[in-house]
């Protein structure tokens, strides 16, 4: 009488339940805002951290492959019944294992990011959990060279932080491009725009304010500053004006600039306020461009 | 009939070059908060509204704070956050001061002038006192050329974080101003 033996490790089952469970429990805390590994795949994770903290997606052209994650859970519960069965079940397990690490190292790195914005964060036990659970669920399963196994447990953390200092280094070297190339979203005359202003500055501001517009207009005034110039659209009645200060290519052609000469003028605009000292609306635009 | 026009075209020239509050719209207030671990954080805001009563020596600014332009996006973003400057919330600094010292400048002398000047500036609706010494330079035309900087604590305007204390951001960003008023 021949007798099978099982090869059914609890441990590796015991690290799978504790990857899938975890994975929908809450890893980090934002200040109010609890998110859980499955936030990543479902989207929400950049929209919370846009929406409350400002900082969003840089290549948001690339959100398709968040949905990648999703493949934690499945896979892991794929490896787990190929285990149960004592089928192969090694490559499913190192999928998920690996996706795990690089996706907690995601909101590590990412969290650290929000405290120099100065947003309260903590990472949160389940964070933890599916970590160790994710080197475990590697170091158990089978089919795998125990080398290859710490390999696996290495590259997503470190590729992902890699990527990340990548990523972040882009952002912080980099500089606005030129105005010239940036597409409006408005195209308005400047009476009407210091109108619209004055009549529902709320809503023109929710409208206008870190919007490219391009405005029309005659030009009223040109103040000259340090080695610049400022171009003044202004509404005679009330004084009100919508200023436009010009990015550093532009400052030659906008010198060349006439009062009472009518101009196109494509700016960021940085909102309007009501001045005290002037008792006017006052619209101020930045990184000007002369539009043709 | 014409001296009279003469007359009066020579009253209209002279009170408007000795026109007692003289004005800008593009007065340049610069923001420098860079440390030896960053130099990014550092902007110019060139359409900053400026006034100075020569009669009285009282002095106003007013600053649009979304118009200070960074060169880099990201930090252009973290300077109006919620967290830092919000400028949606508070789109406005403001300086009113005055010299405190007019017997130091002659509006009507070309000339330049050493005055001190001392005023409150008003950051996220907190109100601090600033005491500076700004030159002046009274330009023959009636044109005032003036300048002026000082420090500030961020944390006097409940402004901290992380980046402060990590060194990236200075504790006492420099302001500077300029302007030329008419």
């Amino acid at each position: 009488m021949t007798q099978t033996t099982s090869h059914r490790n609890p441990v590796h089952l015991l690290a799978a339940a504790a990857l899938l469970v975890s994975f929908f429990l809450p890893w980090v805390k934002w200040e109010d805002s609890k998110l859980a590994g499955m936030e990543f795949p479902a989207g929400n994770f950049f929209s919370v951290s846009a929406d409350k903290f400002g900082l969003d997606n840089p290549y948001p052209q690339f959100s398709f492959t968040f949905y990648l994650f999703w493949l934690i859970p499945l896979l892991t519960l794929l490896a787990a019944l190929l285990h149960i069965k004592e089928k192969k079940a090694g490559t499913p397990a190192v999928i998920a294992g690996m996706l795990s690490l690089s996706l907690v190292t995601v909101y590590a790195v990412f969290s650290n990011t929000l405290v120099d914005l100065g947003v309260a964060t903590k990472l949160q036990p389940a964070l933890y959990i599916q970590a160790a659970a994710a080197i475990l669920f590697i170091i158990t399963s089978r089919t795998v060279s125990p080398f290859l196994k710490i390999l696996f447990i290495l590259a997503g953390p470190l590729l992902t932080y890699g990527s990340f200092r990548y990523i972040s280094h882009q952002l912080e070297n980099s500089t606005f491009s030129s105005t010239k190339n940036e597409k409006p979203a408005y195209t308005v005359n400047a009476e009407e725009l210091i109108q619209e202003f004055i009549s529902t500055d709320s809503a023109a501001n929710a409208k206008y304010t870190d919007k490219i517009l391009v405005v029309n207009g005659m030009i009223s005034e040109l103040e000259a500053v340090d080695s610049t110039v400022n171009v003044k659209f202004t509404d005679s009645t009330t004084g009100s004006y919508a200023i436009f200060d010009f990015q550093a290519e532009d400052v030659a052609a906008a010198k060349k600039l006439t009062a009472g000469e009518t101009v196109s003028i494509k700016a960021s605009c940085s909102g309007g306020i009501f001045s005290r000292l002037r008792q006017a609306t006052v619209i101020s635009f930045k990184r000007s461009a002369i539009n043709k | 009939m014409k001296k009279v026009f003469l007359i009066l075209s020579l009253v209209t020239i002279s009170t408007s070059i000795f026109a007692q509050v003289k004005k800008t719209s593009s007065a340049t207030v610069s923001f420098d908060a860079t440390t030896p671990k960053d130099a990014l954080p550092k902007a110019d805001n060139k359409t900053v509204v400026g006034e100075l009563n020569t009669k009285n020596g009282q002095i106003g600014f007013e600053a649009t704070v979304k118009n200070f332009a960074f060169t880099n996006e990201m930090i252009q973003d973290h300077f109006n956050g919620e967290k830092w400057l919000n400028s949606a919330k508070f789109p406005t600094f403001t300086f009113v001061g005055k010299i405190s010292d007019l017997s130091k400048v002659k509006f009507d002398k070309p000339g330049t002038y050493t005055v001190p000047v001392n005023g409150e500036l008003t950051v996220k609706d907190v109100t601090k006192p600033v005491s500076t010494t700004a030159t002046i330079e009274v330009v023959a035309g009636g044109a005032i050329k003036t300048s002026a900087s000082f420090t500030i604590k961020l944390a006097d305007y409940g402004i901290t974080g992380a980046p402060i204390d990590a060194g990236k951001i200075a504790t006492e960003p420099k302001i500077t101003v300029s302007a030329e008023l008419k």
